[in-house]
């Protein structure tokens, strides 16, 4: 009697448990597929990314010069006019950290690269590295087969979509609902429509771009310095052991913009510089901040240049490397 | 392992089939997975900091035995203050240790004190605050004979880890969790089903809400001194959205998934931004942070002066601003729990009406509801814009500047119409308001494809709006 009872009772626990199961797929299989889709459609839209791991995957051995820093160095470099064959792995909110698991990780696929090209602007001593949970890791796995993860991979680092889907969403609306053709980005991965932005908005005004607010970040965060400068020393060692020629630049930046950094934040930057450049020989400097050849009409906002500023820039940035060799 | 993560997403599916494949009758096997469940979900952050689990749940384990065992009432304490040491130690030195270290240096100016007592170079373990707590409210109800302790330590393991609470509550009382893991579990489809729903409406407040207020609170908080008052305003009451989707849409995943394996946690949040006092606010928010700190430390303070109003407020000044410290070392906490102390201590002022002795609470409670919000939510946002801040500098700078009325040109949503989402979020709230949460109120109206629907528009949500990855809150402290 008593098994009897047991008995109905584990088929009864069996059976709810798998109808539970089946509604469970049928509620959660459209959520896959709709996911998959999503997925596929976003590897189908030519980001910067997707372009750069294509050129870094087909001209790894041609590549003579690497850039790497934010989306300053990722706005004014076009490797288009660059003499040199050059690959910009830079992109937006992109940090030493970051820099330097790129260059470590790409090193032997891009064996004939002679020079490195290392940003140190206004902000970077103070500002935090990248952490793990950077969204663009998955970009950098997927495209660059480059793992900053800090942790060993598995499949789901390879999803796009899922690193920000908010973000993705927007991109797929943008590409297949609204206008693709403001997708125009080159070989090298450098977006050549992208001049919208409040400089262009402004008409390129001066008068009327020097009354806007301007983002910059003026708190300094002292407790950062010390990490990110010995980093940024672990960065130029490992340059060095390679054999590299490095340049450190500083793009671009409005007056505006100029004008309201932090005196001491500054400071702390160049004390830096002068003592990478005394304690290092061979580095080389490509100051641009205060560049009286760049214009008003060369800006997308204050610290960005747009696509005929990284024109201008990068051409003067492909003399620079054409004379230190 | 987060809960708005993929991680999580492959973990859950897989221990919920494993655990009840095992079977509801096998209870020991049960728990045991989910012992190794919970410190392996605990382990995928920092696998050191398991032993310091393992070690708290001993002590307090034996602690709890000897405390029954002995006849003599002095090693009765004797264990019950052990440990006590032994919780209050852990947190000290993780938590607290470099902040009175540099405290007491700053205070006596002395600048060498650093290189003679050394900070420590030590991180914070996860949801190290709130096991604790638990593990603490064991003790001292087995010393109190509030409860048996436990003999089965398999039991008393998994109630100070269970996965689902362990890194930011609800914080469990041992004699509503305990228990829980020597009852036989029952498959209840609808209880699963309603977890299921707690877990999409959790992950729509953190990952909707929270996530995308972030965004705005950090670009404006980051340089109040340049902003507006209108601005700061704005960034105040999206903080407060942020935290609170932040926490509760944790509380409400947790809730859930304890849920889906047939356990039932304690509320932790009732609407709090509805409230009509600071009072009611705490009734309402983090409730059982609030009801551990009532009954271990407020209620034993005043408990022989329950009448007296001086010796309450002294009690409830100790209490909040141990709140306070709680969520961590600094002294904007501790002046957000004095500012809570202020302001309930004002509302529970005496004012003799004829024979009756009343107060601001009472009076409160009389007015219409839209008139008390008036009064209460711009006094939780003088709280949260304390909490949020870096030093009680940036806290008045932030606050003067609003009262200052200067223009914030140009006023900037950040967020564009998501903060529409806010709006939807509190409206479902309090239309659904006698439900446990707004899921609930569909079952019962609306037919299955119409409540496929609607949590289909939410999964949309979910992913279409979903702000940058934060961690939750809450882990930090």
């Amino acid at each position: 009697m008593l098994d009897q009872k047991k008995n109905s009772s584990i088929s009864s626990f069996k059976k709810e448990f798998l109808h539970f199961v089946k509604i469970c797929s049928i509620f959660f299989i459209p959520v896959i597929i709709t996911y998959a889709v999503l997925e596929y459609s976003v590897l189908q839209i030519p980001t910067s990314y997707k372009l750069t791991g294509e050129y870094l995957h087909n001209h790894a051995e041609e590549v003579e010069v690497i850039f790497l820093g934010s989306s300053q160095v990722k706005n004014s470099i076009n490797p288009k006019f660059l003499e040199k064959k050059s690959i910009n792995l830079s992109s937006t909110s992109q940090h030493h950290n970051t820099d330097f698991k790129i260059l470590k990780q790409t090193r032997d696929r891009l064996i004939n690269v002679k020079t490195v090209v290392l940003e140190i602007s206004y902000g970077h001593f103070e500002l935090p590295h990248n952490t793990k949970y950077f969204w663009k890791n998955n970009l950098f796995l997927k495209y660059y087969n480059v793992n900053t993860f800090d942790r060993s991979t598995y499949f789901k680092d390879q999803f796009i979509y899922l690193s920000r889907p908010g973000f993705f969403s927007s991109q797929l609306i943008q590409y297949y609902f609204k206008d693709s053709k403001t997708y125009n980005i080159n070989e090298f991965g450098f977006d050549e429509n992208n001049f919208d932005g409040k400089f262009k908005k402004h008409n390129y005004n001066d008068e009327k771009l020097l009354k806007t607010n301007v983002k910059i970040e003026r708190k300094a965060y002292l407790n950062l310095f010390e990490y990110n400068v010995n980093y940024f020393y672990k960065m130029i060692e490992f340059c060095k052991n390679e054999g590299f020629e490095i340049v450190i630049t500083s793009p671009p930046i409005y007056k505006s913009y100029n004008e309201l950094r932090n005196p001491d934040i500054l400071r702390r930057r160049d004390s830096i510089v002068n003592i990478i450049s005394e304690k290092y020989d061979g580095i080389h400097f490509f100051n641009s901040e205060n560049d009286p050849e760049i214009k008003t009409r060369h800006f997308r906002n204050e610290n960005h240049l747009n696509p005929d500023g990284a024109e201008f820039y990068s051409k003067k940035m492909s003399d620079f490397l054409n004379s230190i060799d | 392992m987060l809960f708005n993560s993929f991680s999580f997403g492959l973990f859950l599916p897989i221990v919920f089939i494993v655990y009840w494949v095992i079977g509801a009758k096998k209870i020991k096997f049960q728990n045991l997975f989910l012992l190794i469940a919970s410190y392996f979900f605990y382990g995928l952050w920092d696998w050191r900091f398991l032993l310091l689990i393992v070690a708290s749940s001993l002590v307090d384990y034996i602690a709890g035995i000897y405390i029954e065992k002995s006849k003599n009432r002095n090693y009765k304490k004797f264990y019950l203050l052990v440990s006590i040491f032994w919780n209050l130690g852990v947190l000290f030195i993780f938590k607290y240790f470099n902040f009175f270290i540099q405290e007491f240096s700053n205070l006596f100016n002395l600048n060498d004190t650093l290189n003679t007592f050394s900070t420590l170079n030590i991180i914070l373990p996860v949801g190290l605050s709130f096991y604790t707590f638990q593990t603490m409210s064991y003790t001292l109800d087995v010393y109190k004979k509030n409860i048996a302790p436990t003999k089965n330590l398999l039991n008393f393991l998994c109630f100070v880890s269970f996965f689902p609470q362990l890194v930011a509550g609800p914080i469990e009382r041992a004699r509503n969790l305990l228990p829980q893991f020597t009852k036989e579990r029952v498959f209840n489809l609808i209880l699963i089903k309603d977890g299921l729903r707690l877990i999409i409406w959790g992950l729509f407040k953190k990952i909707v809400i929270a996530d995308n207020a972030a965004i705005a609170v950090n670009d404006i908080f980051s340089h109040p001194s340049e902003q507006g008052s209108l601005s700061l305003l704005y960034a105040s009451i999206l903080f407060f959205f942020q935290i609170y989707c932040d926490f509760s849409g944790y509380s409400d995943i947790a809730i859930g998934t304890a849920k889906m394996f047939g356990f039932k946690l304690s509320k932790n949040f009732n609407i709090p931004y509805i409230s009509r006092s600071v009072s009611e606010f705490w009734q309402r928010w983090h409730i059982t942070l609030t009801k551990w700190f009532t009954d271990y430390v407020y209620i034993p303070i005043i408990k022989k002066y329950k009448r007296n109003y001086i010796f309450k407020t002294i009690g409830l000044f100790i209490t909040m601003s141990l709140i306070g410290l709680w969520h961590g070392a600094n002294w904007t906490f501790l002046f957000f729990g004095v500012f809570q102390a202020i302001t309930i201590s004002i509302e529970r002022i005496p004012i003799k009406v004829g024979k009756r002795s009343l107060n601001l609470n009472y009076f409160l409670t009389k007015l219409p509801l839209a008139l008390t919000i008036a009064y209460s939510f711009p006094l939780i946002m003088v709280s949260c814009i304390i909490f949020r801040s870096e030093n009680m500098g940036m806290a008045l700078t932030i606050i003067s500047r609003i009262v200052s009325f200067i223009p914030s040109e140009p006023f900037n949503l950040i967020i564009g119409g998501r903060v529409l989402l806010i709006v939807l979020l509190v409206l479902l709230e309090i239309f659904t308001m006698t439900k446990n949460h707004p899921f609930e109120f569909l079952e019962k109206r609306f037919s299955k494809p119409v409540r496929w629907a609607i949590y289909y528009i939410f999964i949309f949500i979910i992913f279409r709006y979903a702000g940058p990855k934060e961690e939750f809150i809450y882990f930090q402290f």
